[in-house]
């Protein structure tokens, strides 16, 4: 299994799954190749749920469209402790801008859940795009500073129901004042690359060289 | 270098050309003279300066902003200046062996050339250089034969990085990157992808642009730099295809390594499978940045899948 393979002494993994829309239509419409080909993301159930319960041993983890938030949350036992885990950042599908709010209020409360049992926690971020549109949940505490701050960030607004700002407020506790931020972004979204690049994501999601590698095959690919 | 030129040109230091930075009017004299005499103009400057001892009248915080920018502007031969004394040998070696991009050739040189700059050393990446193909091939999936042999160059390359590397002892931070790729990659029809050493460099956008419009390559789909054909499945597989299913059980470890990065403009797949024994073998490996490609094939899929879960270590 994943948690045999990957040794313990392993602290920071950002595990981000590279993509191109045009490469999955090019390889679609080529009929000999259609039923060979199969654009959904790799990660099996089982793959999800060893890597929720390797999460407990990282300090630092971000994966990125390998798996999805909504999946990673539901492998997560309810006895799991995330003893030195600070930051956490994930991709979730169900970030859209059509999707029905209360999905998105779902996850929110599900990782607030989990992030009750994650005591160092500093940092986690949820975050999805496509093709014009991208978002960000981005909760953040600084330690010492009394203050911790829940963002919605995206080329779209959405307030944040009273239920995930209470259930936040006990993840940041008693202590730390929680601001809740709504930040709309500006910018057009063409790749992936655009959206982390607008979206300010915290480092760690990807490597830099990778983001303007993205970011200009991109604008390449529009003058081509 | 504002500071530094400004404080050069002031009347801290009048003795100073009046046009020229200090470390400037070093590497000009390269453009003058050609890069073959540089170094040897360069050692007779330094000789001369110190006789006049004007090198060593600067503050040391000056000298170092000097011998920085040296570094900085990366001037052809820059780091043959590692030669003119303790003093420069310590900022340019630090600089010049702070990160080493190699390709699977120069291994050996890493094993009996680099010695004491070992400690030096906080980046490796590893190019691993895919044979050229032609126009025969560039629309084809990867023969039986063709893949066999990236698969041994690729498992030989490894292979000899960590028997290198496993008789450094561990120091610092010490990150592995590695990356391969054809040079025909982006000759054929993948040319607005970056790939590897080359495609690192974002200086110049302008240029880059202009680069573009020039791409004519009709007969792979691109037109007075547009591109106007999609390439044929056969050809994106290709680009994708795995390079590395698995690795010999006996790899050595290494114990000076902390991170391990593989980015996506590694296009061909390395399974899980042997990436798993490979971290299993780096004893301190902390850090890990992984950005693999989406892998579509569905048969691919099952067999990536099968190596993410199912492989165990040998005991």
């Amino acid at each position: 299994m994943i948690q045999e393979a990957l040794p313990s002494h392993v602290r920071t993994v950002s595990v981000f799954e590279e993509f191109n829309d045009q490469l999955v239509l090019a390889l679609s419409s080529d009929t000999p190749y259609l039923s060979m080909i199969d654009p959904s993301p790799s990660a099996s159930p089982m793959l999800v749920k060893a890597l929720a319960s390797k999460s407990r041993n990282f300090e630092r983890l971000s994966i990125s469209y390998m798996i999805d938030a909504q999946q990673f949350f539901k492998s997560c036992q309810l006895s799991y402790i995330w003893h030195h885990l600070q930051s956490l950042t994930l991709t979730s599908s169900i970030l859209t801008q059509t999707a029905p709010q209360k999905e998105i209020s779902d996850l929110l409360c599900d990782a607030s859940l989990a992030a009750l049992n994650m005591p160092q926690l500093e940092s986690m971020v949820f975050w999805n795009s496509k093709h014009g549109e991208a978002c960000a949940v981005i909760y953040q505490r600084k330690k010492g500073s009394g203050h911790a701050s829940l963002t919605w960030r995206g080329t779209w607004d959405l307030e944040l129901s009273r239920d995930v700002v209470m259930s936040w407020q006990k993840v940041a506790s008693d202590s730390y004042h929680l601001r809740i931020k709504n930040e709309r972004v500006h910018g057009l979204i063409n790749s992936h690359g655009d959206a982390i690049h607008h979206l300010r994501l915290p480092t760690g999601v990807i490597d830099p060289v990778s983001l303007r590698q993205i970011r200009q095959e991109g604008m390449m690919q529009r003058m081509a | 270098m504002l500071l530094p030129c400004f404080i050069l040109k002031s009347t801290f230091f009048p003795f100073l050309p009046p046009n020229y930075r200090l470390a400037s009017s070093y590497l000009n004299m390269s453009k003058r003279h050609g890069d073959n005499t540089f170094y040897g103009q360069m050692l007779r400057s330094a000789k001369k300066i110190r006789t006049s001892s004007s090198w060593i009248l600067l503050p040391v915080e000056v000298r170092s902003m000097i011998l920085e920018e040296i570094t900085l502007q990366k001037h052809p031969g820059w780091a043959s200046c590692a030669a003119v004394c303790k003093e420069w040998r310590a900022v340019i070696e630090r600089k010049n062996f702070h990160r080493l991009t190699l390709q699977a050739s120069c291994l050996e040189g890493l094993e009996n050339i680099v010695i004491r700059q070992r400690d030096l050393v906080q980046y490796i990446c590893l190019n691993i250089e895919l044979p050229r193909y032609t126009c025969r091939s560039c629309q084809q999936t990867e023969s039986m034969s063709w893949s066999s042999r990236h698969f041994s160059i690729t498992s030989k390359a490894i292979l000899k990085l960590f028997s290198v590397l496993s008789s450094w002892q561990p120091t610092g931070c010490l990150i592995l990157e590695l990356n391969a790729y054809s040079l025909s990659d982006s000759q054929h029809w993948f040319k607005n992808y970056h790939f590897g050493l080359e495609h690192e460099d974002f200086g110049d956008l302008v240029q880059q642009q202009e680069d573009t419009t020039r791409w004519h390559d009709p007969k792979h789909g691109w037109v007075n730099g547009q591109q106007v054909e999609a390439p044929c499945a056969q050809a994106i597989l290709r680009l994708f295809y795995p390079i590395c299913l698995s690795l010999p059980k006996n790899i050595p470890e290494v114990h000076a390594v902390t991170g391990f990065v593989l980015r996506r403009q590694l296009r061909r797949q390395i399974s899980p499978a042997a990436l798993w024994l490979l971290w299993e073998r780096l004893p301190r490996l902390e850090n890990i940045v992984y950005e693999p490609w989406r892998v579509w094939r569905r048969t691919w899929k099952i067999v990536y899948d099968r190596g993410k879960l199912l492989y165990r270590p040998p005991i």
